[in-house]
């Protein structure tokens, strides 16, 4: 099993680095290297978004979580990809027409407030390093099961290649990187998939011939807030989570602002829903056929011992080989457009923006997760996401809402719905990690934070109406107008405004 | 034809204090504009909330329904039944919202 999984796992690695370094071109361009130039076209983007919204989590964590806990998991991948409808029906275009660079970005150039800027920086790189985390930790259970090598051996092999491809070329290469990787990645687990449900249908395996015990009614509370908890409310409070949580990602954010112009945004997000609905098949898939064949392990390796389990030998060695290959073209995708959306938003905040310090903000960043990778356990990926998906529906999805179709949000408004939610989230899962029992919102945290996330910036916002920035119509203008009809004084960076038409 | 890319050696600085900044907030208000940003605003949100509202009542009513459903097989058929429904519902509000920027 070792020698397939080793070869596959490096052969990932070395041809996204190749990818990266091949495309790579002397970026002397700010906006070349945050946004790929705002070229991005729509198939090609959305491929990089379906990409890195296709986590360790969405490739193995889901199908060990529909194994281990059953029918009520299901959901989790219909919730995942429907935050992307919302995205396409309210933030996609005007988020674009604005024509900032990062999530920071919009705050400051909203709201009028560089203090604001530092404040929601801090978000993003919170938000940003529970993926991060996420993705190593669960390349470490990857390389620890099937090759026998320690943990950080998964952990640096990810980090260094991530960190090697961002630096190399920031985000075009990424671009194109994460786009193949996730044909790739599809190709492998479907594949896969294929070969085992075929296995399965033909009675080659031994096992029941049906599905039973599945979808029994909904379990008892478990959980980290509300991720893997089986029952009805917390099912409901992942899906709040996921389906507005997925706007106020910010390496889904960073994805938005590399198009072309705002109608280039809402295709790219159409062909990632489209692209998503054909991967969001396999969990169900592999939750199933692990559910037939149950073993005791973590939920990351339920999905790739499954091969060897239902065809033991060479066969099954090499499909675990082609499914290692596949999720670690998962970790270095997420990775990758995670550390670019991290690092792009931290550097613009610490020094003024540039390619220099941009990569040294880089290397800055793969060394914080790595430490604390190092300094903290591998607790399941898809919970890890989820409290990245709550905190950013507490967070980022008041903001952009109420900042792209509120004219009167003002900066003590989102400082205060920041506080509130963003805090009260994380107090939460703190205090469920801890074990401090603060009431039925401990285990549900999006549908009490985001709620109040919103009133405090609606009601903060009605309360200071002095700090209403006096920009916000010609602001409004920029972002609700089409392109061809705002007129030649709107400069939105992007090389379709200087292209002869 | 590769786009022309912008060379900008520097991210250029947000607003502060609503002056400058991206080349928008020093503009004179605009009475035109804003009645026209107003106008396409309102339409554009006309248009996005059935689509919102469809998507929560999905996503509420889906787990509730399978309450209803006691065959396992219905669960994964109607989990992945949900993923075109998806699909449908952004193409359709895709060609929506481009129509009202016409």
């Amino acid at each position: 099993m070792s020698v397939a999984a080793l070869a596959g796992i490096c052969f990932v690695i070395v041809l996204a680095v190749l990818v990266g370094s091949v495309r790579a071109r002397r970026y002397t361009s700010v906006s070349d290297f945050y946004v790929a130039a705002r070229a991005v076209r729509p198939w090609w983007n959305g491929a990089a978004i379906s990409s890195e919204f296709t986590s360790a989590a969405a490739c193995l964590g889901m199908a060990g979580l529909i194994a281990t806990h059953g029918g009520p998991m299901l959901w989790y991948p219909v919730g995942a990809a429907a935050g992307f409808v919302i995205v396409l029906a309210l933030v996609v275009a005007p988020l674009r027409r604005s024509g900032t660079f990062t999530l920071p970005d919009f705050a400051e150039w909203r709201l009028g407030s560089a203090v604001l800027r530092r404040f929601t920086t801090c978000w993003v790189l919170l938000i940003g390093l529970t993926f991060m985390v996420a993705q190593l930790h669960a390349a470490g259970v990857v390389v620890r099961l099937l090759t026998g090598l320690p943990p950080w051996a998964g952990w640096c092999a990810v980090a260094v290649a991530a960190a090697t491809v961002a630096l190399t070329g920031g985000m075009g290469s990424i671009t194109s990187v994460q786009a193949s990787q996730f044909w790739l990645k599809l190709i492998a687990f479907a594949g896969v998939g294929l070969v085992l449900w075929c296995t399965w249908r033909c009675g080659l395996v031994p096992g029941p011939g049906e599905v039973a015990g599945f979808a029994a009614a909904y379990g008892e509370r478990a959980g980290l807030a509300g991720a893997g908890d089986p029952s009805l409310p917390g099912v409901l409070t992942v899906l709040l989570a996921c389906a507005l949580g997925t706007m106020g990602l910010p390496h889904v954010a960073v994805r938005v602002y590399a198009t072309v112009d705002g109608r280039g945004a809402r295709r790219s997000v159409v062909a990632a829903q489209v692209l998503l609905a054909a991967f969001f098949v396999l969990p169900p898939l592999y939750g199933m056929l692990a559910h037939l064949h149950p073993t005791e392990a973590a939920a990351e390796e339920i999905v790739l011992l499954l091969p060897s389990q239902m065809l033991p030998g060479v066969v099954g060695d090499l499909l675990t080989g082609v499914l290692a290959a596949g999720s670690f073209t998962a970790f270095l995708a997420t990775s990758c457009g995670v550390l670019t959306a991290v690092s792009g938003a931290v550097s613009a905040c610490v020094a003024r923006a540039g390619v220099r310090s941009f990569r040294l903000t880089i290397g800055a960043v793969t060394l914080g997760t790595l430490g604390l990778t190092a300094l903290t356990t591998p607790g399941g990926s898809v919970l890890l996401v989820l409290v990245g998906f709550s905190l950013a529906a507490a967070t980022f999805c008041p903001l952009l809402l109420l900042g792209i179709w509120w004219r009167r949000l003002t900066d003590a408004g989102v400082a205060a719905g920041f506080l509130l939610g963003g805090g009260l989230t994380l107090g939460l899962v703190v205090a469920e990690r801890v074990g401090v029992n603060v009431g039925i919102a401990l285990h549900y945290p999006a549908p009490v934070a985001v709620p109040l996330a919103f009133a405090a910036m609606m009601v903060i916002s009605l309360l200071t109406p002095t700090r209403v920035p006096a920009a916000t119509a010609s602001m409004m203008a920029r972002m609700h107008l089409p392109e061809h009809l705002a007129g030649p004084s709107i400069d939105r960076s992007s090389p379709g405004d200087d292209r002869p038409s | 034809m590769t786009p022309r890319r912008v060379l900008v050696e520097r991210r250029p600085a947000p607003a502060r204090g609503g002056t400058g900044g991206l080349g928008v907030c020093a503009e004179p208000p605009d009475p035109h504009r804003d009645r026209l940003a107003r106008a396409v605003a309102v339409a554009q949100l006309r248009g996005a909330l059935p689509t919102v509202a469809v998507v929560a009542l999905v996503l509420a009513g889906m787990p509730v329904l399978a309450l209803l459903l006691r065959d396992p097989r219905w669960w994964v058929v109607l989990s992945l039944a949900v993923q075109p429904v998806w699909v449908t519902l952004a193409v359709l509000q895709l060609r929506r919202a481009e129509r009202l920027e016409r």
